[in-house]
């Protein structure tokens, strides 16, 4: 086995252009490398949704335009319904893998894990580079998948069978079907490969003095989301494998006797769409974790140096980010009220759920806390964390409607479901991108993002996002259902049809919105203020390594820690905070 | 890497004998035509007690720290049960009494 | 590092700069892969539980398979583990003339074991058991039969590649304790999961 220099004082010879940011093994560069991909899709995923509330909102339009652009999904300027369906599926597909994924927990998490522990880099930085290679081919047989025949696959995120095990079955189930599901296996592959190295790292390259209830937050989340993702995903993997072999080995393992598809009786029988179901959940529930967690540890780190104060019951929050780690694991059938299951079984589930309720309230009450009695700066990236704490809150009380179970016959697939879930992995996930964003910004680049700027893409986010999914909640409770392409020819919806209009409305501010830290973004990294090493005075490891940090992070000296990652407003301290560096008899006492 | 005192080749053969032995009994009670509750009991505990000389002796697992054992079995069969238990009962609700 | 006796008495050490669980991040990623691998099998095998507990009838192990081949596989397969931790044993007190005939043995096994694997396949595919169909009207028994050791027979295969670079590395001297043992815990796994396949699937 190939020794893989990490903890080694590093050495490097002059390296060319592909190897120092194509191909590069530096933990930094790659988490960069998925922060940009993870927000082009994200720009991607968003002209998606774009199109999805045209089609919602003005059906009966004639998009002239559009029919150019997408001469068979939007022939005579009508939106087929087929296509209506793979703009669905590729929004979520698109946003929850190739977005939030890649930009906030592979983005983020490979740049701060090794900084914030004290490594000089991942445990295994090749298979690192590899994880972000793999992600390449995947995102580009994802897009590809819309020019093939039939399109993008139509069977939503979730896939269900026999609409994605039969190619016959719609126009998307044909070749997107096969292209959605090779882009997701290779999504797998890298996702595992990068948990194989966040785990690894976090519990072997720890620096000296890093203990476990020393590691900032963010760093607790990161790891407990690898592990829930590293036991999770394999169902999926199965749950997929079976589906291949459904859809071109003439299986039976989702498909029960006496279809009639196109046309036909199948041949197929012995199988149940239940069973995809359930492995499907057993990830998706836990993938929403893996993605929720990270953003919940980096609000955590953000809020803290924003408010002076040390972060509000830090080992209690490490429990309940463990308790909600393994009781996600266990809820997944909330997803299947309806569909069959086992009520006694149901009741488990419910149970289940609702009970996630009390840790998630407890790192909710704690986030507020950590905000008590501080010495408030409310920069941009304090904002877009206090913010995270709104949306966690107010989205996650939809979750205890829909965690029931009876509740959940009237709710499930209603506009409510989808207003629910965009609060928790739209809404916080988002601001936590964002909160990081401009917090992390002066670290990677060595420049400050701009405050004016910040402050306004902050309202114009925070405003419109309520504007839409909070309507987007009452809508489903009038009944509306999700994935149909076209409301407005159903009476019951009357009293309702001013809801479809103001949601998209504050989208279409909210998609402007972001135009703003794009523009932040690309003037700042040319033009933005100079930042020293540690321009937020904040006490966790990264900001004790030069910004940008070279490679191997620390020079010649590994970093000693020697205090916990929020020691602010320490009464005998000369400054409000001290670096987790500083030894104990070294902290300037005041005079 | 960690240094241990090397494991005796002979220790190793004699797991392969209980393991070459445990596998004998299993297909002989299997053949036995026992009552079905029991025969599973049999089978799953002699395929369990496998698995553990498996891990343990040749994985090497005894040697590690107690913690990894216990995560490395806890999360595979705790969570290969749980998919099992939870899932099965719709095989029979739906395969049986058809939708 | 602790003694062998002394390694689950000594306390665990979180306090950074040394790897708590006493294992190198090598070893540490090589578990944690087998947990994930070992899932995905489970995952199969829960989706076999569903179709099996649901099945009206299934066909019957002793009527379908040859049960006393299935035994002489499973005895290949054993002890190919025993002659790879008897190398890894070896390795460690770097007998590595031992070694790489224990890697190679090993090897053999492995393809041994596919061989048999291979014959099976094909005497019950002689016997009209497809993906789609088989005589006694069940398809789901031809779809996990095939699956799981299909995915099981793949691993297989990879192990023996591995192995076999493995004994050609260990033969130029170009190997280390460390990466045979690494080679070892994968083969094991393999034997481990066949442990469970043989049971659940051909005794049960």
């Amino acid at each position: 086995m190939t020794q893989v220099a990490t903890a080694e004082t590093p050495v490097h010879e002059k390296q060319s252009f592909l190897s120092r940011y194509v191909f590069s093994t530096d933990h930094k560069v790659i988490g960069i490398q998925y922060y940009l991909t993870g927000g082009l899709m994200g720009v991607l995923g968003a002209l998606l949704a774009g199109l999805i509330r045209l089609q919602l909102t003005w059906p009966t339009t004639q998009w002239n335009l559009l029919a150019k652009i997408f001469p068979t999904g939007m022939e005579g300027g009508f939106m087929k319904p087929e296509f209506y369906l793979a703009l669905v599926t590729m929004h979520g597909t698109i946003m929850i893998f190739f977005f939030v994924s890649l930009a906030l927990v592979s983005g983020f998490g490979n740049y701060l894990i090794p900084l914030q522990v004290g490594a000089r880099d991942m445990a295994f930085p090749f298979l690192n580079m590899l994880s972000y290679w793999t992600i390449v081919p995947a995102i580009l047989i994802a897009a590809a998948s819309f020019f093939v025949e039939g399109g993008a696959a139509g069977s939503g995120w979730t896939a269900y069978p026999p609409l994605s095990a039969v190619p016959s079955a719609a126009p998307g189930s044909g070749l997107g079907q096969t292209l959605w599901l090779l882009a997701v296996a290779l999504f797998i592959v890298s996702f595992t490969m990068g948990s194989l190295n966040y785990v690894t790292t976090v519990v072997n390259l720890r620096a000296k003095g890093m203990s476990m209830m020393r590691l900032p937050l963010t760093v607790w989340s990161l790891l407990i989301a690898s592990i829930i993702a590293l036991l999770a995903f394999p169902a999926l993997t199965a749950a997929a494998i079976m589906l291949l072999f459904d859809r071109h080995l003439g299986t039976s393992f989702y498909l029960p006797a006496g279809l009639f598809i196109a046309g036909k009786v199948l041949p197929n029988t012995g199988g149940s769409p239940l069973l995809w179901q359930h492995l499907f959940w057993f990830l998706g529930h836990p993938e929403v974790y893996v993605l929720i967690l990270p953003a919940l540890g980096i609000t955590f780190d953000v809020l803290v140096p924003f408010a002076r104060r040390p972060a509000f019951g830090y080992r209690v929050t490490v429990y309940c980010l463990v308790a909600i780690a393994f009781l996600s694991m266990v809820v997944w059938g909330h997803h299947m009220f309806v569909s069959g299951m086992n009520p006694l079984v149901g009741e488990f589930f419910s149970i289940g759920t609702l009970l996630i309720t009390i840790p998630s309230t407890i790192i909710g009450v704690n986030m507020i806390a950590s905000l008590w009695g501080g010495k408030l700066r409310l920069t941009s990236a304090a904002l877009f964390a206090i913010g995270t704490i709104s949306f966690f809150g107010v989205g996650g009380m939809g979750g205890l409607f829909l965690g029931n179970a009876a509740a959940d016959i009237q709710l499930h697939d209603t506009a409510f479901v989808v207003g629910h879930f965009h609060f928790m992995i739209g809404g916080v996930t988002m601001l936590a991108i964002f909160s990081g964003s401009y917090y992390w910004f002066p670290k990677m680049f060595g420049r400050k993002l701009s405050e004016l700027l910040g402050k306004l893409h902050f309202w114009m986010t925070i405003v419109p996002f309520y504007g839409i999914f909070a309507t987007m909640h009452f809508y489903g409770l009038a009944g509306a259902p999700r994935r149909y392409y076209n409301l407005s020819q159903y009476a019951f919806l009357e009293g309702v049809r001013w809801m479809p209009i103001v949601i998209t409305v504050f989208a279409f501010t909210l998609l402007a919105g972001q135009l703003l830290f794009l523009v932040n973004l690309v003037r700042s990294l040319w033009a933005g203020e100079k930042a020293e090493a540690n321009p937020w005075e904040a006490t966790t490891l990264e900001w004790s390594a030069p910004s940008p940090p070279p490679h191997g992070n620390w020079g010649d000296e590994e970093p000693l820690v020697y205090r916990g990652a929020y020691e602010y407003g320490n009464p005998d301290a000369k400054e409000d905070f001290v670096p987790q560096t500083v030894p104990a008899l070294k902290v300037p006492a005041h005079s | 890497m960690e240094s241990h005192e090397s494991q005796s080749y002979g220790a190793l053969w004699k797991i392969w004998g209980v393991l070459l032995v445990l596998t004998a009994i299993m297909v002989f009670v299997d053949a036995m035509g026992l009552p079905r509750v029991l025969l599973l009991v049999i089978l799953i505990a002699a395929m369990l007690t496998k698995a553990f000389f498996i891990s343990s002796q040749f994985m090497d697992l005894k040697h590690e720290k107690l913690a990894v054992g216990i995560s490395v079995a806890f999360s595979i069969l705790f969570f290969g049960a749980l998919l099992f238990a939870l899932i099965a009962p719709d095989g029979v609700a739906v395969l049986h009494g058809g939708r | 590092m602790s003694s062998a006796r002394g390694a689950r008495e000594a306390p665990m050490n979180w306090s950074g700069g040394v790897a708590p669980l006493g294992m190198s991040w090598q070893k540490l990623m090589m578990w944690i892969f087998i947990v994930t691998d070992g899932l995905l099998f489970a995952g199969f095998l829960a989706g076999y539980g569903f179709a099996r507990t649901g099945a009206r009838s299934w066909p019957d192990q002793q009527e379908v398979f040859h049960l006393w081949f299935i035994s002489l596989m499973t005895f290949v397969l054993i002890s190919s583990s025993a002659t790879m931790a008897t190398g890894v044993a070896a390795a460690r007190v770097a007998d590595w003339k031992k070694v790489a005939n224990m890697v190679l043995a090993t090897a053999g096994g492995g393809v041994s074991f596919l061989a048999m694997q291979a014959y099976e396949w094909g005497s019950l595919i002689r016997d009209g058991v497809t993906l789609g169909t088989n005589p006694w009207n069940v398809p789901a028994f031809g779809n996990y039969f095939f699956l799981i050791t299909g995915f099981h027979g793949t691993h297989v295969l990879i192990g023996t590649i591995v192995l076999a670079t493995l004994a050609l590395r260990v033969r130029a001297r170009k190997t280390t304790a460390a990466g045979v043992e690494l080679a070892g815990l994968y083969w094991h796994f393999v034997d481990l999961v066949w442990v469970f396949v043989f049971t659940l699937f051909y005794l049960v």
